[in-house]
């Protein structure tokens, strides 16, 4: 019998947009101990995405704000991340001569979308392992982990990055950030450990 | 309120009906994926059950909160009268469009 918790992220979601419904939430939780991690997310899904389009019909300029609010944070979660990376490349070039060739890949980065936020779940759930009370270490391999994936963007998909003003192509980058953050979020949540015990 | 209720519905309604006083989500669910032999959404199955009590053919209680299901509380359900006489006129109406369909009599495809 498993006696771990539900995924903490999909759990935090649905208390955060169907707080009203207490039930579904305790449902949810006593039937997933015979259900997989995936049957979970899908159910809490359906459960936000049922009840977004219900607001959406009673609510709709709520709604609008509420997901305008998201959208703002993680955008500037993704525009920090992106600022931090390019003032480390000027540090870079600032204190040494090294001047490397960027931006050969350019065309491939919209391709990069994909292996990048499956990196970025693979490293969330590397940081998710880390025991609870290290809360800052959490923290810090996340802005670390943004920021060294950011610094690779640039090297790999943008041309002469280094030779730019600040924040070159700054819309792709931020969104490029914001894919990798939610990776982040998603694998930190799949992290959390989860022990598998034999039923009584 | 309409007169006759959906499948969706129907099914919600006589799977609240068999389960008596156990009916609460999660059992409810169990049935309806037994007999429709696919998985079910909860939330799709709590959006039927609101829209049931919001025209009154059911009414729930709160039960006492378990330690199972992180301290929620279960939601029973029961099928109100007016909800078993919904459940009668859609048999009524569904046995009187079954009858004198020469496909569906007697062997005959």
């Amino acid at each position: 019998m498993k006696a771990c918790q539900p995924p903490r992220l999909a759990l935090a979601l649905l208390e955060r947009c169907v707080p009203d419904n207490e039930a579904l939430i305790g449902d949810l939780v006593e039937a997933f101990v015979k259900e997989s991690n995936a049957w979970f997310w899908r159910q809490a899904l359906f459960a936000v995405l049922s009840r977004t389009s219900l607001q959406l019909r009673t609510k709709p300029f709520l709604t609008a704000e509420k997901v305008l609010i998201t959208t703002a944070i993680l955008a500037l979660l993704g525009f920090y991340t992106v600022v931090v990376a390019t003032l480390t490349v000027r540090l870079i070039v600032l204190s040494d001569a090294w001047l490397p060739q960027t931006g050969r890949f350019q065309e491939l980065q919209v391709y990069f979308a994909a292996p990048a936020f499956a990196a970025a779940i693979v490293i969330g759930h590397a940081i998710g392992r880390l025991d609870h009370g290290h809360r800052v270490m959490r923290v810090l391999g996340c802005g670390l982990t943004a920021t060294a994936a950011a610094c690779l963007n640039f090297y790999l998909f943008v041309p002469n990055a280094l030779l730019q003003p600040l924040v070159p192509h700054a819309a792709t980058q931020i969104a490029v950030g914001m894919v990798f953050i939610a990776g982040l979020f998603v694998g930190i949540d799949s992290g959390s450990p989860c022990e598998t015990q034999p039923s009584s | 309120m309409r007169d006759y209720l959906t499948d969706f519905e129907l099914m919600i309604l006589l799977s609240v009906l068999r389960l008596g006083d156990e009916a609460y989500g999660v059992p409810i669910a169990g049935e309806l994926e037994s007999t429709g032999g696919r998985s079910v959404v909860l939330s799709a199955v709590y959006a039927a059950l609101d829209r049931l009590e919001a025209n009154g053919l059911v009414s729930s209680t709160l039960g006492d909160p378990t330690p199972a299901r992180g301290g929620r509380a279960k939601r029973f359900f029961r099928v109100t009268p007016a909800g078993l006489k919904a459940v009668k006129q859609t048999r009524q109406a569904l046995t009187q469009l079954w009858t004198g369909v020469p496909q569906l009599e007697g062997g005959r495809q």
